[in-house]
């Protein structure tokens, strides 16, 4: 491997997990080793697995469960379902969405990395975007003019994280539902760590604009969205609380 | 190309009748497939002088004038241990083939224009160590870039020897690999991703697109942000898959352990259950479903769901809590109508296969499947 040639988010995760054969792992150890990006990359994967190993093992009462007699807990959990049905999720997840870019957008516009000279130009995942003046912008920052090969592939890029961040989103809006069951401490820790993983996002997302036809700074950042929807689905399917336990 | 500057050719240049260059550090060999016609790519090394086969050019039907070229190339490839190949302007399929020392490779090019298709480029380095890459880029703003387009393409077929291990990346073409001995790690972002007669270890990640992974005698992860997963006749230790917006649909799998999970779709699993194998089925909006196979020799269901479970098979209840219970089949020792303590029932399963489904939304069913049915 070059020493030039970063480690994926993927490959590094692999090799955290064990998951790949000792050559490869050598490799990944030597580089991460000489490369300060790729041990900071180490270091939050190390973080976010922490966090979900913790997030596995939920802890309730022994006395909760003996306490509720299963045909009230049917009866709940369908009035429940009935107050969550499929439109108004759909309508949660839509409104989280949104919410997620607006709030990105303002962060990425407060710090002013990325906004052109109207301030619009900190656009999250191309939401909103659809006019073609950040590929002009771009195009002209890069020196390549208004080559209409530029033009198309920053669309095609700026698609594609328009697409991760509506996935990131539907699943944030799970996880506002599910995390009111849970206690403070643990909606704490989740919401930092998701603060983390935004904040890493608008990192992206800033370089990526920076030169929006850059193949490399998009794959940085849809490497990031990716880390934050493994992280949501994962909290969604095991961080409630009770998940576990009494199937063990 | 930085990375060029690491490599060590590990081979003379054995190319005769096309175009190659050196990279900037003369350590790494690169072939530029634009240099020379389909027709007048030779096959190289042990069978110099025969003229690898022409490929049609793509009929035009009723769709606008598009540029197209084609390029055909058969290098040999002693020693390769594994191939990369990034394609981020169109689609891969790698398949075997019955040659183990050398790779076959087809690029299609379309464009819009003569003009764009002049700056589609296709990339063959054979780097130390064994590592043969596979680039497709496109020359804009004064350098080569690694970049998805809408009105131009570069597809790819390659033909590889069996025993070689693959990487394969795309942006919005499709990717499938046929025939491989030695595993398979898929990405694309908007492709599909087909998966058949695979030995070794398969591993996917996408975005958009589904998944069709089928006859696998390895481990098996996939990863999928949207798109329906369909999974066949897998038999590694392990199979691993996850989507967040897509139904999951499994057969057959010959796995000690399986995990699907699906946060707003569908994951169904057909199939016969092995003994002491563990089935992990999630979801969280979406029904979960498992259709046993024949005459079930009893298994442990550990199910949580909103909802009672249906169940096809008669089940004795063990344990039971709010919306989680554990069950048994009911010919295999359990006492129907009996609710016990959590406590009571922790010890082992008894080398019975352990069936967890568990969705917060949707339905948990277990059915039954006459074999007779699924022959058919």
């Amino acid at each position: 491997m070059s020493p030039t040639r970063h480690v994926t988010a993927e490959r590094v995760s692999e090799w955290l997990d064990g998951d790949i054969s000792e050559r490869e792992a050598a490799a990944v150890r030597a580089h991460v080793g000489a490369c300060p990006a790729c041990a900071d990359l180490v270091n939050e994967l190390r973080g976010q697995g922490d966090l979900l190993r913790e997030l596995g093992r939920p802890e309730p009462p022994v006395t909760l469960w003996s306490s509720i007699e299963g045909i009230m807990d049917a009866e709940e959990a369908r009035a429940e379902r009935r107050r969550w049905s499929w439109p108004s999720w759909l309508a949660g997840a839509l409104g989280g969405a949104v919410t997620a870019a607006v709030v990105v957008w303002l962060v990425v516009g407060a710090r002013g990395g990325v906004a052109g000279p109207r301030g619009d130009g900190g656009s999250l995942a191309g939401l909103g975007r659809s006019d073609g003046a950040l590929a002009t912008q771009a195009a002209g920052a890069s020196g390549t003019g208004s080559d209409p090969l530029l033009v198309e592939a920053e669309r095609e890029l700026e698609r594609a994280a328009a697409s991760y961040a509506k996935a990131a989103g539907r699943l944030r809006a799970i996880l506002d539902h599910e995390q009111v069951l849970w206690d403070p401490a643990r909606r704490a820790r989740v919401a930092e760590r998701l603060a983390r993983l935004d904040d890493a996002i608008v990192h992206s997302r800033a370089v990526a604009e920076r030169d929006p036809v850059d193949g490399t700074s998009a794959e940085m950042l849809f490497s990031a969205y990716r880390r934050q929807i493994d992280f949501l689905a994962e909290v969604v399917h095991r961080g409630s609380p009770g998940t576990e336990e009494g199937l063990r | 190309m930085t990375a060029m500057t690491a490599a060590v050719v590990r081979r003379p240049p054995l190319f005769d009748g096309m175009s190659f260059a050196f990279g900037a550090s003369t350590m790494s060999l690169v072939l530029v497939l634009i240099a020379v016609p389909r027709a007048s790519w030779a096959v190289v090394g042990g069978d110099a002088g025969t003229l690898a086969p022409p490929v049609s050019a793509p009929a035009a039907g009723s769709a606008p004038p598009r540029a197209v070229d084609g390029r055909e190339l058969i290098v040999p490839i002693p020693g390769a241990e594994r191939l990369r190949v990034d394609n981020p302007l169109g689609g891969i399929v790698v398949r075997a083939w019955d040659r183990a020392d050398a790779m076959h490779i087809v690029a299609d090019k379309q464009s819009s224009s003569a003009e764009a298709l002049a700056r589609l480029r296709v990339h063959f380095t054979a780097w130390a160590g064994g590592e043969i890459s596979i680039e497709a880029r496109v020359e804009a703003g004064g350098r080569e870039r690694a970049l998805p387009l809408s009105a131009s393409r570069v597809d790819l077929v390659i033909e590889v020897p069996a025993e070689l291990g693959v990487e394969a990346k795309t942006f919005a073409g499709d990717l499938s690999v046929i025939g491989l001995r030695a595993g398979a790690r898929l990405e694309t972002t908007g492709g599909r991703i087909v998966v058949n007669d695979v030995h070794g270890r398969v591993i996917t990640h996408q975005l958009r697109g589904g998944q069709s992974v089928a006859a696998v005698e390895g481990d098996v992860d996939l990863d999928g942000v949207e798109g329906h997963m369909h999974l066949d006749r897998l038999g590694g230790t392990r199979v691993e898959a996850r989507v967040v917006d897509g139904d999951i649909r499994a057969d057959d799998l010959r796995s000690d352990d399986v995990r699907l999970s699906a946060t707003t779709g569908a994951v169904v699993l057909f199939g016969v259950l092995r003994p002491r194998a563990h089935y992990d089925l999630r979801s969280y909006g979406g029904e979960v479903r498992v259709a046993v196979v024949g005459a079930p020799a009893g298994f442990e269901l550990r199910a949580r769901s909103s909802v009672p479970v249906v169940s096809a098979i008669p089940l004795a209840t063990l344990w039971q809590k709010g919306d989680r219970m554990r069950a048994v089949t009911a010919s295999s020792g359990g006492r129907p109508g009996v609710t016990t303590t959590a406590a009571a029932v922790t010890g082992s399963s008894g080398g019975r296969p352990i069936v967890e489904l568990s969705s917060v939304l949707g339905r948990v069913v277990v059915d039954s499947v006459p074999l007779v049915d699924r022959l058919q």
